[in-house]
């Protein structure tokens, strides 16, 4: 359509400078440095064959420039970019000694924008520039619906928090007021800290039932409550698996910032950083000759890539109290070989912990999961209480800290013997005096 | 044509005007830097994630077979490897041979020591994409089949699979998925009367076999005392794990695994001209491996050279 009107060249239109009968169709858009018609490009300076670019070089060829190879288009560039930019500013005077073209200042809703656009004042210039940043500050920085919105669309809804509620409930135990309470605070941790940074939050009950037809698989659901979740949300891509007995210490956190924008530097391969199993890794080369080299490496591949599951240790290794898993191929994998009637026969007695001590398995005798497993420092995700893991006490790299304020704490255990409610209002109180305060809510 | 206010494109419209990009920069062309920017990005591209390259050289498949010092003389054993040793010269493979004892498996019947000797074969030609096992006691009976053409092929190994059968014969629950293209499978193997049978099979390189491969390997299956040992821990994963059973084909016998004809018109009998004649368990009380190879070797095809 551009070329139909333009192949008419002797067509005058209020908007062009001036009409150039016969001009050959390609030469119409001049990129001449020159082009604008020394005329009034005398008067005008630089700026306005800057702003108005090669809609005004018309004339150009006109003038005897009819070659426009590569070379001088750049040439032109370099140096606009030479000679302009210094006396260059959109409140230059010069540019109020432009003659107004009969087009663009034309009457009109949309021509009134414009001239207010390009001709406004100091003051217009504070005010917009104002607007700009309450704007950022309300949609970007600020915690509020809006910006939660817009969070979760860029990329905050590819996180799942899975929050395993009611665990063993139904058989096991009788929930009290307190258990009651100690669900509802946990509940509402995560709601929170989900809306404010626009991920998921998926509640799963967790109460023991007979749920298989094949085998009283007694607990040992973890497994397929993430592939649900999997299925649930088909955009997702890592999936945050915590207890009920887990609290969000610090909500002006995000899981980006804190772990996936470097997960390389955040995560550790080589379990022998911290190896309370003892486990022997790498493989040993005298028996595992037969395995390829990043299965034999300490660090697999050691390309961020290739980390699927992100497990802590405690003091008695594997915890998946609160563990990141990704949707991949190997994942859908690790979640098939997990439970496995024959494994399970064979251990469920000695495999206390279930799905954890499983884990533990299988990342000792099957070399394709350590491939894909790094491990997280505990207290980047899952930090204990003082009663947990009792036989370490002074442990620094288990137990929460307030000075370091620690992401989350985890009161693993608490249900054998310790207070669980007690422990949770604790952590709940301590949380809202760390972060209390109008300013950190609404932009810590 | 001609309208009453002139076109968004046209040079006097305010939308080109106010552009930073002069209008000139997309109307006009300009081949030369054009090509020399996309030589530099592709050159920055593939520079980048091509790592070691694949030397030319490199088989493409590799025969991969296990010797039983123990209970074969010296002498079988070299006509067996040269039986090999014929057919992968012939079809510029790779062969792997190694010994049952060479893989610490544990106090557990020899044939577990397959599983790790794929996986060796697969870090000692690291630019090979398929392996295939052979049992010890398989004659290759067709060494004009190449494995591409005959069996791998996706337009071929879609007509072989077999879709809906059940794993275990005859009337297991889980059976071959019915709409599994040929492209996605990474593991090929036959099935005899009994089940599932381990002793001719495809391997394709990758992250899902090490998954397959360690699995099947897992001390848990190994020690636990199936009947048939790897056979049936590969029947039960298969049947447990949807994402094993996903990638294997199961395709008729005589197509890598015949055996010899008892005189009943079985299915699977060796017919002339099938690629592979699997003696079975000739180890048995009885039976003779030696005088059997020699026996059926005689009827072997003979390459044209």
């Amino acid at each position: 359509m551009g070329d139909s009107s333009e192949a008419g060249g002797g067509s005058y239109f209020p908007g062009s400078r001036s009409p150039t009968p016969g001009m050959p169709t390609s030469r119409a858009h001049s990129p001449s440095p020159r082009g604008s018609s020394p005329s009034w490009a005398n008067s005008n300076g630089n700026n306005n064959s800057r702003i108005n670019g090669g809609g005004i070089g018309v004339n150009g060829a006109a003038n005897g420039y009819p070659s426009f190879g590569a070379r001088k288009f750049l040439g032109k560039h370099l140096r606009k970019l030479s000679t302009s930019l210094p006396t260059y500013s959109p409140v230059s005077p010069a540019f109020s000694a432009t003659p107004s073209t009969p087009y663009r200042y034309s009457s009109g809703a949309f021509g009134r924008a414009r001239g207010l656009f390009l001709r406004r004042s100091r003051g217009t210039t504070v005010i917009m520039l104002l607007v700009a940043a309450v704007l950022f500050v309300f949609t970007y920085v600020h915690h509020n619906p809006v910006s939660s919105k817009i969070r979760g669309v860029s990329g905050g809804s590819k996180i799942v928090i899975i929050l395993a509620a009611n665990q063993g409930g139904g058989v096991m135990t009788w929930k009290g007021a307190k258990e009651w309470a100690v669900e509802r605070d946990s509940i509402a941790n995560k709601k929170a800290y989900a809306e404010r940074w626009g991920y998921h939050l998926e509640i799963k009950d967790m109460s023991t039932k007979k749920r298989y037809a094949h085998e009283w698989r007694e607990s040992w659901e973890k497994v397929d409550v993430i592939k649900q979740t999997m299925r649930q949300y088909p955009k997702a891509e890592w999936f945050w698996w915590m207890d009920l007995h887990t609290f969000i210490m610090e909500p002006s956190i995000s899981l980006q910032s804190h772990i996936f924008k470097h997960l390389q530097n955040v995560t550790y391969r080589d379990i022998n950083v911290y190896n309370p199993l003892k486990i022997t890794h790498p493989p040993s080369k005298e028996e595992f000759f037969y395995l390829d080299e990043a299965a034999l490496s300490p660090v697999g591949d050691d390309k961020a890539e290739s980390i699927n599951l992100i497990v802590p240790q405690d003091c008695g290794g594997f915890n998946l109290g609160s563990f990141l898993i990704k949707r991949s191929e190997w994942s859908e994998r690790l979640l098939d070989i997990w439970w496995d009637p024959v494994g399970y026969e064979q251990k469920h007695m000695e495999w206390e912990h279930k799905e954890q001590d499983a884990l533990e398995y299988l990342y000792t005798n099957q070399p394709w999961i350590r491939t894909g497993t790094a491990f997280i420092p505990q207290r980047m995700i899952n930090s204990f209480p003082p009663g947990a893991c009792a036989d370490t006490p002074d442990d620094p790299r288990i137990f929460y800290d307030e000075k370091d304020r620690d992401f989350v704490v985890n009161m693993a255990g608490c249900e054998w013997g310790r207070d669980c409610w007690g422990e949770m209002a604790h952590y709940r109180q301590l949380s809202e005096k760390l972060n209390s305060g109008w300013w950190r809510k609404s932009f810590g | 044509m001609h309208f009453a206010l002139p076109t968004r494109n046209h040079r006097s419209s305010p939308f080109l005007a106010a552009s930073s990009v002069p209008r000139a920069y997309f109307s006009r062309r300009r081949p030369i830097y054009a090509l020399i920017a996309l030589v530099v990005i592709l050159i920055l591209f593939f520079g980048r994630s091509s790592g070691p390259s694949r030397p030319s050289d490199a088989p493409d498949t590799v025969l991969v077979l296990l010797v039983d010092r123990k209970h074969h003389s010296g002498e079988h054993i070299e006509r067996v490897i040269e039986n090999r040793r014929t057919y992968a010269e012939a079809h510029g493979y790779g062969l792997f041979v190694k010994s049952t004892s060479d893989y610490p498996i544990g106090p557990v019947p020899s044939g577990w020591s397959r599983i790790p000797a794929l996986r060796h074969a697969m870090s000692t030609f690291p630019y090979t994409s398929t392996f295939f096992f052979l049992d010890s006691n398989s004659i290759i009976m067709n060494p004009e089949l190449s494995i591409e053409s005959h069996i791998m092929a996706p337009e071929r190994l879609t007509k072989l699979m077999r879709r809906d059968v059940p794993i275990v014969p005859p009337d297991s629950v889980i059976k071959t998925y019915r709409h599994v293209p040929a492209e996605r499978i990474q593991f090929v193997l036959t099935q005899d009367k009994e089940g599932l049978d381990p002793s001719a099979m495809i391997v394709k390189r990758g992250q899902w076999a090490s998954y397959l491969l360690d699995a099947w390997f897992d001390p848990i299956f190994r020690l636990y005392g199936f009947q048939k040992a790897e056979r049936h821990a590969l029947e039960h994963i298969v049947q447990w794990h949807p994402t094993i059973l996903t990638k294997l084909a199961l395709v008729p016998q005589n197509i890598m695994n015949s055996f010899p004809s008892t005189g009943n018109s079985d299915e699977g009998a060796y017919e002339d001209g099938d690629f592979i004649l699997n003696l079975g368990d000739c180890e048995a009380y009885g039976r003779n491996c030696e005088k059997e190879w020699k026996k059926w070797i005689a009827k072997r095809a003979v390459l044209d050279e």
